[in-house]
């Protein structure tokens, strides 16, 4: 090797640069990494783009329908627009020899990203609080009312319920033993509550005390059978869309809801007319059985094999007719909570909360399109956000230094980096929140 | 850095963010706006030009590409141009989004509600 040579060669040689653009390095390799940045974002709105377009006409979440505040956003995009102009100044002063001035306009810019990330925070807490999370199990959106989202209500119901029987048996055991009984006494209380908890077959409409079960049983179990029982496509539709209303009515067409309510209304009304004659029918026809064999017996009393059989006849027929009349006595009680219950609905009309605002309940809801809904939005302004973090992080480490000319160009470095994520807000707060 | 260091551009820079606010209000406003346009394409399509003229005017004042000589079309020309191809490139993917579902994708996916089979007075 002629390294030697090399070495001593150099010594002569003078070597002049000619750089590339007529800024620093710094500047150009910032501008570079910009240049990236562009096309990093570029393809994820362009994603975007496909996904919240490629959507069939009027499914894509309007900010209502997943609590997303416009006013929130529009104040986040000042919020940052103001910090760039802060940051702006800083250069500037920076640049004229004012490194006090610098430092509070640099400390301003900060403390404006902090409440950026901080609108941020409650934004995503108030998704959160709604069940809207971009990932199973946590996120509690289905794309439609089918029969996938009935048995997810009914499963969640079933665990609610759970949780309130388990309750009310320690609560119980609890009062028990602080009371000072034994544990046998303890053990037999519990044991009875646990029975007499379990979800009454006939609900008694004036005294549904727990609403939860009064709930579950006009909700998720009417539902449930109606859709087992009916023929008819449409009713079935209907059933599972006014179950999802009555959770979450906010993805729900009040145009549409109000004929399905009304329908639903008519329908308990007439059954139950029919239901009822049919009851009183049955009760004609038991009370003249009951009244037969008195008459039959002041009469004839020849055969008694005869008598015997007749006998056992009536009988067969009575317990029939008794179990008959169980029967409907069950469904009248079922339809008139399911008339309680469409009453109360209807009283609020489009005023109508939804359990899960009302209960916290955590009921699956149906928000058609919400989960790409959620996949993009948490991407995106997460993101963003990430962005965000590394400016403030940024700021923060020059601070402590003396902000005179000479650190005047980190200063413009880091404020064309905080200027792209303005831009970046720019595009994403039209895209996400007004679209 | 280039160009008049000695002047003073804080009124410009004041007067650019305002102009920024007022544009975001005015966004706001076009979405808001009842029979403004009658297509949601045409109310999309202005938002979105005026989010280009608000980019335009961070990066001109804010990051001083007014006053920057002719390096800046070299460094940020190519790349604009290649994520706006990009965008362009992804359109046919909306229209053909759906083509491509599975079974039960197509079973589980968001429809709107309509219904047309059965009579919807009869139990």
């Amino acid at each position: 090797m002629d390294q030697a040579g090399h070495h001593q060669s150099a010594a002569h040689v003078e070597l002049s640069y000619q750089p590339c653009l007529p800024i620093s390095r710094g500047k150009l390799a910032l501008w570079l990494f910009l240049s990236t940045e562009i096309m990093f974002f570029a393809a994820l709105v362009g994603s975007y783009i496909v996904l919240r377009f490629g959507v069939p006409e009027g499914t894509w979440p309007t900010p209502k329908v997943v609590h997303l505040l416009e006013w929130v956003g529009a104040l986040n995009t000042c919020v940052l627009l103001l910090s760039s102009v802060t940051v702006v100044f800083a250069f500037e002063a920076s640049k004229q020899g004012r490194p006090q001035v610098a430092k509070k306009w640099l400390l301003l810019t900060l403390l404006l990203g902090l409440g950026f990330l901080g609108i941020k925070a409650g934004e995503y807490g108030s998704k959160f609080s709604h069940g809207i999370y971009p990932q199973r199990p946590r996120s509690l959106m289905y794309e439609r009312a089918d029969l996938n989202y009935l048995a997810a209500v009914k499963q969640r119901f079933n665990e609610l319920v759970g949780e309130r029987d388990k309750q009310a048996v320690t609560d119980q055991a609890g009062r028990v033993a602080a009371s000072g009984l034994g544990r046998e006494a303890a053990g037999d209380s519990s044991e009875s509550l646990a029975f007499g908890s379990v979800t009454p077959v006939v609900w008694d409409a004036e005294s549904a005390s727990d609403r939860l079960l009064f709930v579950r049983e006009n909700t998720v179990a009417w539902t449930e059978r109606r859709v087992g029982r009916s023929r008819n496509a449409f009713v079935q539709q209907e059933m599972l869309e006014i179950l999802a209303f009555t959770i979450y009515p906010e993805a729900a067409d009040w145009g549409r809801v109000e004929g399905m309510l009304g329908r639903e209304s008519r329908r308990v009304e007439q059954e139950l007319a029919e239901k009822v004659s049919n009851r009183d029918g049955l009760k004609t026809r038991l009370a003249n059985l009951a009244a037969e064999p008195a008459a039959g017996g002041e009469g004839e009393t020849t055969g008694q094999a005869d008598d015997a059989s007749a006998g056992a006849k009536t009988d067969a027929e009575r317990v029939a007719g008794e179990n008959e009349l169980a029967a409907v006595e069950l469904e009248i009680a079922q339809w008139q909570n399911r008339a309680k219950w469409m009453a109360e609905v209807q009283a609020a009309g489009p005023e109508w909360r939804g359990l899960n605002d009302q209960y916290h309940w955590e009921l699956p809801m149906v928000i058609p399109n919400g989960n790409t809904w959620a996949s993009t939005y948490f991407l995106l302004t997460g993101l963003h956000a990430i962005h965000v973090l590394a400016g403030l992080v940024g700021f923060a480490l020059l601070l402590p230094f003396t902000l005179d000319a000479g650190r005047a160009a980190v200063i413009e470095n880091l404020a064309l980096y905080w200027h792209f994520v303005d831009i970046v807000w720019i595009f994403l707060f039209p895209l996400l929140y007004l679209f | 850095m280039a160009g008049h260091d000695n002047v003073n551009r804080t009124p410009l820079f004041f007067g650019v963010f305002v102009l920024l606010v007022l544009l975001t209000l005015a966004s706001f406003w076009v979405a808001n706006a009842e029979g403004l346009f009658a297509l949601q394409q045409t109310k999309w399509q202005v938002m979105m030009g005026i989010s280009a003229a608000k980019a335009s005017l961070v990066v001109l004042f804010f990051m001083h590409f007014w006053w920057e000589r002719s390096w800046k079309y070299l460094l940020t020309l190519p790349t604009l141009l290649m994520a706006v191809i990009l965008v362009v490139a992804l359109i046919p993917d909306i229209l053909h989004r759906r083509a491509t579902y599975s079974d039960t994708r197509l079973n589980h996916a968001a429809a709107p509600a309509v219904v047309t089979e059965g009579n919807p007075e009869s139990p």
